[in-house]
């Protein structure tokens, strides 16, 4: 196994529950109109974008594993929504090219729609009383528009560790 | 040897003092001068050992300084600690009608926040191993907080009084009107089921309190002020727009009521607890 690879395997599972642990301690005090950005949702969408669905899923996950673990809502909710979000988002990447200006801002927005949409979708069905009307526009779209921002900014970040954990190609 | 002997006896005598004036006033001023002189050029020799000297000392007070600030900080953590106190006390002595005689409080520290924009919970630092179990209310000296929803060992989530799927009976206080109060997305609540009356049963400003029934909370504890009224002719209850009195997002401590006496009914446990 490649220095890289190991970073990968062992190192990927304690960042992204580290970022958990972030997220229910930090981003709490970072809110804007009682909404939290969501690291662990702009880090799996980054890392998607950069790896393809299969590990997009894959690091979606272990983050929402990590974030059921400290949630208060139904265990596995986070697991689930995560995961779809993840390859999701490395379905995204194999649409447009990496480079293009509107795959991150598309991926991030259409991800925290998926995330939100399937979390309510799940939470109704659990018993709570959500209704669409009452969070759509308090709560999805600018909960969208807070995760672009905090995507944009995590996106090089994630690139950086790709790049320095990426499995060397073999050529002739 | 015999000038010098004359000197000394004239001196002796005093009848040299003019000759010492005068020459005292010249040489004063070159005696100073020399002086400051001297004590510059001492300076500048010792620069090197002060500077050496200085940043000894210099380390010495940033040292004292880290640990002032430390003892600062530990000293503010008390008097917070102290405060909390107080006011558990304060809230056990002002409030046995709210919460009864035998009431047992336990305080806890808000360890973490829901990670999603549509749940409100809280994850305090207190679990099973302290008496916590499923139901219990939790408050803060503003008012209701929530109730304990899931318990671990050494932690516990309580699910805010902002949660979509939370509901309190509660009254409004100078009418005493009672309906339910419920959470709702965006950090807001929302008071309905309160009967329709031509002179309205609630009006903005006016204070909404637990009412106690069914006993999972304690009667007359805070839970917000009326922000809106929403009322419709067609509609058989009215419906009003609450403004909870706690910030939930600047919790740092809550109280778990690990005791209290219901409404009507003398020292009966909380969930599954005996005092």
């Amino acid at each position: 196994m490649s220095k890289g690879t190991a970073i990968r395997v062992y190192l990927g599972p304690v960042l992204l529950l580290v970022l958990a642990l972030l997220q229910v301690t930090m981003m709490p005090r970072l809110t804007i109109a009682h909404l939290q950005p969501d690291l662990v949702l702009a880090t799996v969408v980054c890392w998607a974008l950069y790896n393809g669905p299969s590990h997009g899923a894959l690091s979606g996950f272990i983050g929402g594993l990590a974030l059921d673990m400290v949630s208060g809502g139904p265990f596995g909710m986070h697991t689930f929504v995560m995961s779809i979000v993840g390859a999701l988002a490395g379905f995204g990447a194999a649409l447009l090219p990496r480079e293009h200006f509107m795959l991150l801002p598309t991926v991030a927005v259409l991800c925290t729609l998926t995330q939100e949409g399937v979390s309510v979708w799940l939470l109704r069905a659990a018993g709570w009383p959500l209704q669409w009307g009452q969070i759509l526009l308090p709560v999805v779209i600018p909960a969208a528009i807070i995760n672009l921002f905090l995507t944009v900014l995590v996106y090089p970040l994630v690139g950086l560790l790709h790049r320095r954990t990426a499995p060397k190609e073999l050529g002739w | 040897m015999l000038a010098s002997v004359i000197v000394l006896v004239l001196g002796w005598a005093g009848t040299l003092r003019p000759v010492e004036d005068g020459a005292s006033s010249v040489v004063v001023p070159v005696q100073y001068t020399m002086e400051r002189l001297m004590q510059g050029i001492n300076s500048i020799i010792e620069i090197p050992h002060d500077l050496q000297s200085m940043r000894a000392e210099n380390a010495q007070l940033k040292d004292q300084v880290d640990q002032l600030i430390y003892q600062v900080s530990m000293l503010r953590e008390i008097q917070i600690e102290n405060d909390n106190l107080r006011q558990l006390l304060n809230l056990k002595e002002q409030s046995p009608d709210i919460l009864g005689p035998n009431a047992d409080l336990l305080f806890a520290d808000v360890i973490g926040r829901d990670p999603s924009n549509l749940l409100r919970y809280l994850t305090i630092d207190r679990g099973s191993q302290d008496g916590i179990k499923p139901g219990m209310p939790v408050i803060t000296p503003r008012g209701l907080v929530g109730q304990i929803d899931e318990v671990r060992p050494n932690s516990a989530k309580v699910k805010l009084l902002t949660d979509p799927s939370s509901s309190v009976t509660a009254m409004v206080q100078r009418s005493r009107a009672t309906g339910s109060v419920q959470g709702q997305t965006g950090n807001s609540l929302v008071m309905n089921l309160l009967p329709q009356t031509e002179q309205g049963v609630a009006q903005v400003g006016d204070l909404i309190l637990t009412s106690g029934l069914g006993g999972s909370f304690p009667r007359h504890l805070l839970i917000g002020q009326v922000t809106e009224v929403r009322q419709r002719d067609v509609d058989m209850f009215q419906e009003v727009q609450v403004q909870p009195a706690v910030d939930y997002d600047q919790l740092e401590t809550v109280i778990v009521v690990r005791y209290f006496t219901p409404i009507g009914i003398e020292e009966t446990p909380t969930p599954g607890v005996s005092p």
